[in-house]
C-alpha cells in the first residue's frame, strides 16, 4: 500500500491515520494553508505551520489547533511529519511524510518566485510529490511581479490625477498582503475592506513590515479620500463601492485574456498577478523534487499528466476536489 | 517594442473614449519622434507583408516549448485566438531586452528579404528577447495582420492633447501624412500649406425655444427648417481635397467615399453644411447610421448595405485664403441644387418651410417623428441675406422624458485647459443627500457655460484633481431618450442620449425632482 492515497474523505496516510487538507470532517488533519477549498471546518485537530493557525482560526472560529515551524519534525506511529514553506500565502506550506525512509511531499498550493510578503518556497527532495497544475498548460507564464506592480502603480496614479477612486479586487488571504506591500503608498490612502482588514492584522502579527492601511467603515469621509486605493475581495463589496463612487476597478489574477477589454468579473482592469506556479515553475519544481513518481492534482491534471509522461516521466492523475477553475481562491 | 505593445494591449481593453485617448498621447508623449513616425504610420492603418505563415510559427513556438500539437490544441481551448496562443507558448527569455520599434521594423524589412530558413533563424533569436505582449504584436506583423483597434478621431484628439496643436488642423494634417515616409516633424511643425482654408466653419448654436418667444418673435419674420436625426457635417472643397466635418473638430476621413467623390467635382472653396442621415425604405433611419458609424473599414458593400444621404441646408463660399466665408447667391445655389440633383439620391435639399402662426409650425413639428426630425429649428428671414450672418436660430423639440436636476461636479479639461472638455455631472435628491445621475460634456451654450464656470469660482466645496464638487444649488432641466437601469452605477439607472435642456434660475434645490420620481419614470418606461 502506498504511503499516501486518495480515500473519499481526501489525501490519507493509513500509517500516520492523518488526512492531509481533507474536504470531509475527519479526526486528525493536517493542512497547508488558510484557503477555504484546502481547509475546511469539522476536524477534530488541525495540524499546521504556526502561522497558518491564527489564519485557520479566523477562519473557522474556534478550532482544536496544533502549530508547527518550517522544518520542525513531528512523529506519529513512526511516520516523520514536517512543514516546508510553498510560497504560495502566509503561513503556507508543502508537507514531507517520511515513513521508513520514503519521502513523500504534498506541495498544496505553491509558487517559486519571493513575493516579499510570505517565507519563499525551499524545495524539498522526496520519492514521490503530489503538485498541484493550477496553471499547468504553457501559455500560463508569469513576467516579472515588479512590471506587474509598476503597472497596477500607474494605474493608481492616473486615477487618482482624475479623481477617481481605484478598486482592486484581491483574494483576502495571500493576494491582499501582496498587493498591499508593493503599492506606492505616496499616491495617496489604502483603505481595504473589513473582511481583508482583519486577515491583514493577523498577518501582520508574523509579519511586521506588511504596510499599515486604513479599514473601512460606513462613517468614513469617502469624500477625503479621492486619491484612495480600495482593496477589497472579489463580489462581496457593493456598499463599501457605492460609497465611493466614481471609481475604476481592477482584478489581480493569474487568468490571462489580452483582449475583449473585460477581464473576468466585472472589472475594467486586469493585472496578471498570481499565487500560483506558472508553467515553467511548475516544472522546476517538479525537477527539483528529485521525485520518481509525481502525481498532479489541482488544475489542468489530464494534459500535464500527458506532457510530464511524454518528457518520461512517472506521472499520474490524481482527481481531487480542490476548486480548480478561476472562481478558487488563488 | 516594449510600449507600443502596451499601447496595443491597452486599446485591445479598453473601451472608455478619454481613457483610450489618453493611453495614446501618453505613448507619443513617451516615445522618440522615429519611434512615433513608426507608430503613426501603423495607427493610420499600414501594414507589412507577410513574411511566415501563422501555421510555421506555430510550429516554431511548439518546437521551442518543448510540446507537441496535442497541447497546443489544449492550449487553444482556453480562450485566446491561435496567434496570441502561439505568442503565449513561447517560452520567455531570462530577461527581455529594449528594442525600440524602429529596429523592430527594420528587422521585419530584412526578413522579408532573407530565404526563409533564415527568416525562421532570426525569428528564435528574437522571440526570448521579447515580453509576451510583444511578441503578440510581433507575431501578427510576422504574419502580415497586425492592425490597431483606434480610430482617426481618437488617434487626431490624442495628437492634439499631446502637441497642443488644435484638433482640426492636426486632422488636416493626418490626411497629408504618408506612412512610413512622413515624419513627425511633418505633423508636429507648422508646414507650407495652410490649414485655415480647410477648417470648418464653427457649428450653429441653437437656442431651445421658450413659450415667451411666442409672444416676442412675429411669425411673419421667421421659416423653419426640419432638424433631421442625423450626424450634423460640412463638406469642404480644397485644392481638390474634400474634408468632412463633424461637431468638434472630427473629422470624417475616408467614411462617406459615396459623397467624396461627388464633392471632387464641386468648385474649391464651397462650404456644404447639413446632415448625414442613414437611410432605408422607411426613410431617415437612425439604426442604418450607426451601423455605418460603427464599421472600421468601409467598403462597397458597407456603402450599399447601409446607405446614407446627406441632407444639405446651406451653402457656403469661403473667400480664399480665409477662415472667412458667407453664403452662395441664388445663381450659385442653383447651379449647385441643379448638380445634386443629377447624383442619383444622394442628396436632399432641406427646404425653408414658411408659415402663418406658431401653432401652424408646432402642429407642422408634431409630425417630427414621421420625417426622421429631433424637431424644427427656425431662423430669421430678413437676415438669411447675401453677407449677413444668421445671427439665431431657435430650436424646438419635445424630448420624451425630462427632469430637473441638481448640478453636483464639474470637471475641467485635464490637457491644455480646452475648455470644451468641461464635464457637469447632475445629480438627484435622495433624503438628505445627492446622488449622482448623469454626466454631460458640453452645454450648447456659451453663456451658460461662462455662467456656471463664475459659479464654480465661489461655490467650489472640494477639489480632487480637476474634479471639482460645488455648492448643490443650480437645478437644470435635463431630457433625455431613454432610461435604463444599471446596476454598476450608484443609482442604480442610465440615462440615454442626455441632453440638458436650460438652466431653471428661479428653481431652488426643492424643486428639483427626486430619487422617487427617477424609480417612478423607471417603472413607467
Ligand atoms: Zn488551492
Ligand atoms: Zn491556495
Amino acid at each position: 500500500m502506498a504511503l499516501i492515497e486518495l480515500t473519499k474523505h481526501g489525501l490519507y496516510c493509513a500509517q500516520a491515520d492523518v488526512y492531509i487538507d481533507p474536504w470531509k470532517s475527519v479526526p486528525k488533519a493536517l493542512i497547508t494553508h488558510a484557503h477555504s477549498d484546502h481547509a475546511r471546518s469539522g476536524n477534530g485537530l488541525y495540524i499546521a505551520q504556526v502561522h497558518c493557525v491564527p489564519l485557520l482560526n479566523l477562519r473557522l472560529g474556534k478550532i482544536n489547533a496544533q502549530g508547527l515551524k518550517y522544518g520542525e519534525q513531528m512523529t506519529i506511529n513512526g511516520v516523520k511529519i514536517s512543514f516546508h514553506p510553498a510560497g504560495h500565502v502566509p503561513g503556507s506550506s508543502q508537507i514531507r511524510i517520511e515513513y521508513k525512509g520514503e519521502v513523500w511531499v504534498v506541495s498544496g498550493d505553491y509558487k517559486l518566485e519571493d513575493d516579499g510578503v510570505c517565507t519563499p518556497f525551499e524545495s524539498v527532495k522526496c520519492h514521490s510529490f503530489i503538485s498541484e497544475s493550477t496553471f499547468g498548460l504553457p501559455i500560463y507564464q508569469w513576467k516579472d511581479q515588479h512590471e506587474v506592480y509598476a503597472e497596477i502603480n500607474n494605474w493608481w496614479k492616473k486615477n487618482a490625477t482624475d479623481g477617481v477612486v481605484s478598486v482592486i479586487m484581491a483574494y483576502s488571504l495571500g493576494k491582499a498582503q501582496r498587493i498591499l506591500k508593493h503599492l506606492d503608498q505616496g499616491i495617496g490612502k489604502v483603505i481595504v475592506h473589513p473582511v481583508v482588514g482583519v486577515m491583514n492584522e493577523a498577518v501582520r502579527d508574523f509579519t511586521p513590515d506588511l504596510p499599515m492601511d486604513i479599514i473601512w467603515n460606513k462613517d468614513l469621509t469617502a469624500s477625503n479620500y479621492r486619491n484612495a486605493m480600495l482593496i477589497v475581495p472579489p463580489n462581496s463589496a457593493e456598499a463599501m463601492l457605492e460609497m465611493f463612487n466614481p471609481c475604476s476597478i481592477a482584478f489581480a489574477s493569474g487568468w490571462m485574456n489580452f483582449r475583449g477589454g473585460k477581464y473576468q468579473m466585472s472589472s475594467e482592469r486586469g493585472f496578471t498577478l498570481s499565487d500560483h506556479a506558472d508553467w515553467s515553475s511548475l516544472n522546476k519544481a517538479i525537477e527539483a523534487s528529485d521525485a520518481e513518481q509525481i502525481f498532479v492534482t489541482h488544475g489542468f491534471v489530464k494534459p500535464y499528466v500527458k506532457w510530464l509522461r511524454e518528457q518520461g516521466k512517472n506521472a499520474f492523475e490524481l482527481e481531487t476536489l480542490f476548486s480548480s477553475n478561476g472562481s478558487s481562491e488563488e | 517594442m516594449k510600449k507600443f505593445a502596451g499601447l496595443y494591449i491597452e486599446l485591445e481593453q479598453e473601451s472608455r473614449y478619454s481613457r483610450r485617448v489618453d493611453a495614446i498621447a501618453d505613448y507619443f508623449h513617451a516615445v522618440s519622434r522615429d519611434d512615433g513616425a513608426i507608430a503613426l504610420s501603423i495607427l493610420l492603418g499600414f501594414k507589412n507583408k507577410s513574411i511566415v505563415k501563422k501555421e510555421v510559427l506555430k510550429q516554431l513556438a511548439c518546437e521551442s516549448a518543448h510540446i507537441q500539437s496535442w497541447m497546443f490544441e489544449e492550449c487553444l481551448t482556453h480562450g485566446n485566438n491561435y496567434l496570441d496562443t502561439v505568442s503565449m507558448i513561447v517560452p520567455s527569455g531570462a530577461s527581455t531586452q529594449h528594442f525600440s520599434l524602429q529596429e523592430s521594423m527594420s528587422w521585419l524589412k530584412t526578413m522579408s528579404a532573407l530565404h526563409p530558413d533564415e527568416s525562421i533563424q532570426r525569428i528564435l533569436i528574437h522571440w526570448p528577447t521579447f515580453s509576451v505582449e510583444e511578441r503578440i504584436v510581433f507575431n501578427q506583423m510576422l504574419c502580415g495582420v497586425f492592425k490597431f483597434n483606434v480610430s482617426f478621431d481618437e488617434l487626431t484628439e490624442a495628437l492634439s492633447r499631446c502637441s497642443r496643436i488644435q484638433k482640426g488642423v492636426v486632422a488636416i494634417r493626418l490626411t497629408q501624412w504618408k506612412p512610413l515616409i512622413s515624419s513627425m516633424d511633418d505633423l508636429l511643425t507648422p508646414i507650407d500649406y495652410s490649414e485655415d482654408g480647410a477648417m470648418p466653419e464653427s457649428f450653429k448654436t441653437r437656442w431651445e425655444w421658450t413659450s415667451e418667444l411666442e409672444g416676442l418673435l412675429n411669425p411673419k419674420n421667421w421659416c423653419a427648417k426640419w432638424l433631421p436625426d442625423g450626424i450634423e457635417v460640412q463638406f469642404i472643397r480644397l485644392n481638390g481635397e474634400v474634408f468632412i466635418w463633424g461637431a468638434n473638430n472630427k473629422l470624417f476621413w475616408n467614411r462617406f467615399p459615396e459623397l467624396e467623390s461627388f464633392f471632387l467635382s464641386v468648385e474649391d472653396n464651397i462650404i456644404v453644411c447639413g446632415t448625414l442621415v442613414g437611410w432605408s425604405n422607411k426613410g431617415v433611419d437612425k439604426v442604418i447610421l450607426q451601423k455605418r458609424e460603427s464599421k472600421k473599414n468601409i467598403t462597397a458593400k458597407t456603402v450599399t448595405d447601409f446607405p446614407v444621404r446627406f441632407i444639405v441646408s446651406e451653402v457656403r463660399r469661403r473667400f480664399a485664403n480665409s477662415k472667412e466665408s458667407e453664403i452662395v447667391n441664388d445663381e450659385m445655389l442653383n447651379r449647385f441644387l441643379h448638380q445634386i440633383n443629377n447624383v442619383d439620391s444622394l442628396f436632399i435639399w432641406n427646404e425653408s418651410i414658411i408659415f402663418k402662426s406658431w401653432e401652424d409650425l408646432f402642429a407642422m413639428q408634431s409630425r417630427k417623428r414621421m420625417r426622421g426630425s429631433l424637431g424644427m429649428e427656425i431662423f430669421s428671414i430678413s437676415t438669411n441675406e447675401i453677407g449677413v450672418e444668421q445671427t439665431k436660430s431657435y430650436f424646438r423639440r419635445n424630448e420624451p422624458y425630462s427632469l430637473n436636476l441638481i448640478l453636483l461636479y464639474v470637471k475641467s479639461g485635464t490637457y491644455n485647459g480646452d475648455k470644451s472638455s468641461e464635464e457637469y455631472t447632475f445629480g438627484i435628491r435622495h433624503e438628505s443627500s445627492f446622488i449622482p445621475i448623469t454626466r454631460v460634456s458640453s452645454f450648447h451654450n456659451d453663456d451658460e457655460r461662462a455662467f456656471i464656470r463664475e459659479f464654480v469660482k465661489v461655490n467650489t466645496l472640494e477639489k480632487f484633481g480637476p474634479v471639482r464638487n460645488v455648492n448643490p444649488e443650480l437645478v437644470f432641466k435635463i431630457s433625455f431618450a431613454s432610461i435604463y437601469l444599471n446596476e454598476r452605477k450608484k443609482s442604480r439607472v442610465e440615462l440615454v442620449n442626455v441632453n440638458v435642456v436650460c438652466r431653471l434660475p428661479h428653481a431652488s434645490i426643492n424643486d428639483a425632482h427626486q430619487m422617487q420620481d427617477l424609480l417612478n419614470l423607471l417603472s413607467k418606461t
